[in-house]
C-alpha cells in the first residue's frame, strides 16, 4: 500500500518516518549484540520497502528524514512564526500609510482585494507547499487582512464598534486553521472567541462590551467552553489542536483567577475584598492541582504541564506577597528552592504510584 | 458535512463576502433616506485629535475629526467636584436619572471593604448645538469673568488679567439629556438641525467622589468622524491643538443617520479674515 494512503497528515507522515528510523537504529543495536541476524534477502527487501516509504513520504509531506533536518525544521518553524507576525504588521502599516490618499470606493475596493487576494494566495500555497511554512505565512497575512478590512470599514464609515466582529474574525481564523492545520491561526481564532464570549458575558452583567476586562470573572464562561471543545468536537485529525484548546482554556480560567486572587476589587462579588482574594487563591490552588492530577490520569501532558506551571505561579505569587518585604532575600530564594525540591519529591512519588 | 479544502475555500470566501456585505449594508442603511439630524459645525466642535494626526510624510495618511462637546456641570459642592470630573458630569445627570438608565445607585447594600468597580453602560445622549445650554454657559462664564475682574480690580496694583475662558470660546455642542428610548428623545428634541441623538457611554461617578451622587458621560460611542478624500482640502490648514485666534477655519455639515452613526456631508474652508466664531 502506498504511504499516502495510510497517512492523512504531515504529522502522521513524520511519525511514520520517526518509527522507521528508530527501527533501523534498534535493529543495528540488536544485531551488534548478537541477539538477531537477518538474512540478506529479507534485509534487502525491508531496506527497499523503507526507502520507498521514506522517499514517498518526503515527496508527499516534506518530512524530516534525519536529526539535522529536524533541527533545521525547528528553525524554519520559528522563522515562519516571526515572519507571519511581521508580515501581518506590515500589511497593517502599509494600508495606514496610503489609505488617506484613496477615495472611499478605492479604499473599500483595496480592502476587499487585499482580503480576497490573501485568501486566494493561501489556498494556492496550501496546494503546492508540502512543508506548510509558506502556507502559514500567507494564512496569517490573510487573517490580518480580514481584521484590517473590517476594522477599517468601521473607521471609514464611522460604524458603531460591535463585538460581532470578533465572531467573524474567529470563524475566519478557524477556517484557515482547520483547512491547513495551522495552530497559530487556531490560537488567533480562540483568542477572538474568548474575547467575544467574555464581552457578551460582560454585557449581560450590565457593562459596555469593550469594558469586559474590568471584571476578570467575565472570562470564566469562555474558559470553560474553550476547555470543553475537544470533548465535544473531535480533534483527532488535527495534531496538537486538542492540546491547544485545553491549554488556552486553562490559561483563560486561571490567569483572571490570579488577578482576582491579588485584586479583589475587580470581582462581581459584593463582599469584602480580602474575602474575594482568599476565595480565588483557594480556587486557584485547588483548580490547578486538580487539573494536574486529571491531566496525569488522562495522559494529557499539556494539561499536566500547564497545571503545574500555573500552580507554581499561584504559589510563588503568594510567597512574594507574604515574605518579600520582610524576609532576607537569601532566605526568600532558599525557601523557593526548597519548595521546588519538595514538589520534585511529590511528583516522583506520584509517578511511582501511577506507573 | 465532509470538511475538505474545497469546502473550506467556499466557506472562507462566503465568510469574507458576507461580513463585508453586512458592514457595507449597515453603512448604506445608516446613510439612506433623510438623516436623523444634520448639524452645521465649526472648528469649535470638530478638532483634529493628536491620536489621529500625522505630520506630512507620516505613517497615517488618514484624517479623522473629533466631536468636541461639553456640558453645564452641577453646582460645585466641594473641592473634589472641581476641575476634571466636572467636564463630563452635567448637573441633570443626577442619581434619579442614573437609576432611570439602569444603574444601581444604592449604597446601603455594599459590604465593608467592598469597592464597587466602575460600571459603564451605553445609552442615548442628546447633543444640543448653539442652544439654551450654550446660552446658560455663556451667561455663567460672563458672570464669572465679571466677578474675577471685579475681584482683581479690588486688589492693590499691579493688576493681573483674570484667567477665565472668554464667553465666545469652546464648543457650542452641549450634552443636554440622556435616555434609553431614542424615539422618545427625538420627540422631545424635535429640531433636527439643533439636536442630535447619539450613542454614548455613561458611568457612575467613581466611589472616591461621594460628595455628589450622579453620573458622568465617559465618551461618545463614536467620537471621531472620518474625513473622505474629497473633503480633505477644507481642513488643509488644521492641525491638532492649534485654534489660532479662536476663529474657525472651516464649516462642516455632519449628519447622523438611521443608526445614529455620523458622517461628514460637506465642508468648506473659510478665509482667515472671515472665520466664524
Amino acid at each position: 500500500m502506498l504511504p499516502h494512503m495510510t497517512t492523512a497528515t504531515r504529522a502522521d507522515a513524520q511519525s511514520r518516518v520517526d518509527d522507521i528510523l528508530s527501527f533501523r537504529r534498534e535493529l543495528a543495536r540488536v544485531e551488534a549484540e548478537g541477539a538477531l541476524r537477518l538474512d540478506d534477502g529479507p534485509r534487502a527487501a525491508l531496506q527497499r520497502h523503507h526507502d520507498t516509504l521514506l522517499a514517498a513520504l518526503h515527496a508527499g509531506f516534506d518530512v524530516d528524514r534525519d536529526t539535522r533536518a529536524k533541527q533545521l525544521s525547528l528553525g524554519m518553524r520559528i522563522a515562519s512564526l516571526v515572519g507571519a507576525l511581521a508580515l501581518a504588521a506590515s500589511v497593517f502599516f502599509l494600508f495606514h500609510n496610503f489609505w488617506g490618499e484613496f477615495s472611499t470606493p478605492a479604499q473599500v475596493a483595496t480592502l476587499l482585494a487585499f482580503a480576497l487576494g490573501s485568501f486566494g494566495l493561501t489556498a494556492w500555497l496550501g496546494r503546492v507547499d508540502a512543508s506548510g511554512y509558506f502556507t502559514k505565512l500567507a494564512a496569517m497575512v490573510a487573517f490580518a487582512c480580514f481584521v484590517l478590512d473590517i476594522a477599517m470599514l468601521g473607521q471609514i464609515f464611522d460604524i458603531t464598534p460591535s463585538d460581532k466582529a470578533l465572531l467573524a474574525w474567529a470563524a475566519y481564523a478557524f477556517v484557515l486553521a482547520y483547512t491547513w492545520e495551522l495552530r497559530l491561526l487556531l490560537v488567533a481564532g480562540i483568542a477572538c472567541l474568548v474575547a467575544f464570549i467574555s464581552a457578551r458575558t460582560g454585557t449581560w452583567g450590565g457593562l459596555y462590551w469593550l469594558d469586559f476586562g474590568q471584571h476578570p470573572e467575565n472570562f470564566f464562561p469562555a474558559a470553560i467552553a474553550i476547555f470543553l471543545v475537544p470533548r465535544v468536537v473531535d480533534q483527532s485529525r488535527f495534531p496538537g489542536f486538542a492540546a491547544t484548546w485545553r491549554v488556552l482554556g486553562m490559561l483563560t480560567l486561571f490567569l483572571p483567577m490570579l488577578v482576582l486572587a491579588n485584586w479583589g476589587d475587580a470581582s462581581y462579588l459584593a463582599v469584602d475584598r480580602q474575602l474575594v482574594e482568599g476565595l480565588y487563591q483557594v480556587l486557584g490552588f485547588a483548580g490547578t492541582a486538580a487539573l494536574t492530577w486529571w491531566g496525569t490520569r488522562r495522559d494529557w501532558k499539556d494539561v499536566t504541564n500547564t497545571g503545574v506551571t500555573l500552580f507554581l505561579i499561584f504559589l510563588y505569587t503568594k510567597f512574594f506577597d507574604w515574605w518579600w518585604d520582610w524576609m532576607p532575600k537569601y532566605v526568600f530564594f532558599l525557601v523557593l528552592g526548597l519548595v521546588a525540591v519538595l514538589l520534585l519529591v511529590v511528583f516522583r512519588r506520584l509517578r511511582g504510584v501511577l506507573a | 458535512m465532509n470538511w475538505n479544502r474545497g469546502t473550506a475555500t467556499v466557506a472562507g470566501l462566503a465568510l469574507l463576502v458576507l461580513t463585508n456585505a453586512v458592514a457595507l449594508g449597515g453603512a448604506a442603511w445608516n446613510r439612506s433616506g433623510e438623516p436623523d439630524s444634520r448639524l452645521q459645525l465649526s472648528e469649535r466642535e470638530l478638532s483634529v485629535p493628536w491620536s489621529a494626526w500625522s505630520p506630512p510624510g507620516g505613517e497615517n495618511s488618514g484624517l479623522s475629526l473629533r466631536l468636541d462637546w461639553r456640558c453645564n456641570p452641577a453646582a460645585t459642592t466641594g473641592a473634589r467636584r472641581a476641575a476634571y470630573y466636572d467636564q463630563g458630569s452635567p448637573g441633570w445627570l443626577d442619581s434619579r436619572k442614573m437609576t432611570e438608565l439602569g444603574f444601581d445607585m444604592g449604597r446601603t447594600a455594599l459590604a465593608p471593604g467592598f469597592r464597587r468597580p466602575h460600571e459603564v453602560r451605553e445609552v442615548w445622549l442628546v447633543l444640543e448645538l448653539d442652544g439654551p445650554a450654550y446660552r446658560t454657559w455663556q451667561a455663567a462664564a460672563a458672570a464669572e469673568a465679571a466677578s474675577a475682574a471685579a475681584a482683581e480690580a479690588a486688589k492693590p496694583p499691579p493688576h493681573v488679567a483674570a484667567h477665565v475662558e472668554l464667553p465666545h470660546g469652546g464648543s457650542r455642542l452641549f450634552a443636554v439629556d440622556t435616555g434609553l428610548d431614542r424615539a422618545a428623545l427625538r420627540v422631545r428634541y424635535a429640531d433636527r438641525a439643533m439636536y442630535a441623538v447619539v450613542r454614548a457611554k455613561v458611568g457612575r461617578l467613581r466611589d472616591t467622589e461621594d460628595v455628589v451622587d450622579g453620573g458622568r458621560i465617559e465618551s461618545l460611542s463614536i467620537d471621531e468622524v472620518n474625513v473622505p478624500l474629497a473633503l480633505r482640502p477644507a481642513f488643509a490648514a488644521v492641525q491638532p491643538g492649534a485654534r489660532g485666534d479662536g476663529r474657525s477655519r472651516f464649516v462642516a455639515t455632519v449628519a447622523f443617520g438611521q443608526r445614529a452613526e455620523p458622517w461628514l456631508v460637506d465642508a468648506r474652508a473659510l478665509p482667515a479674515a472671515a472665520g466664524a466664531r
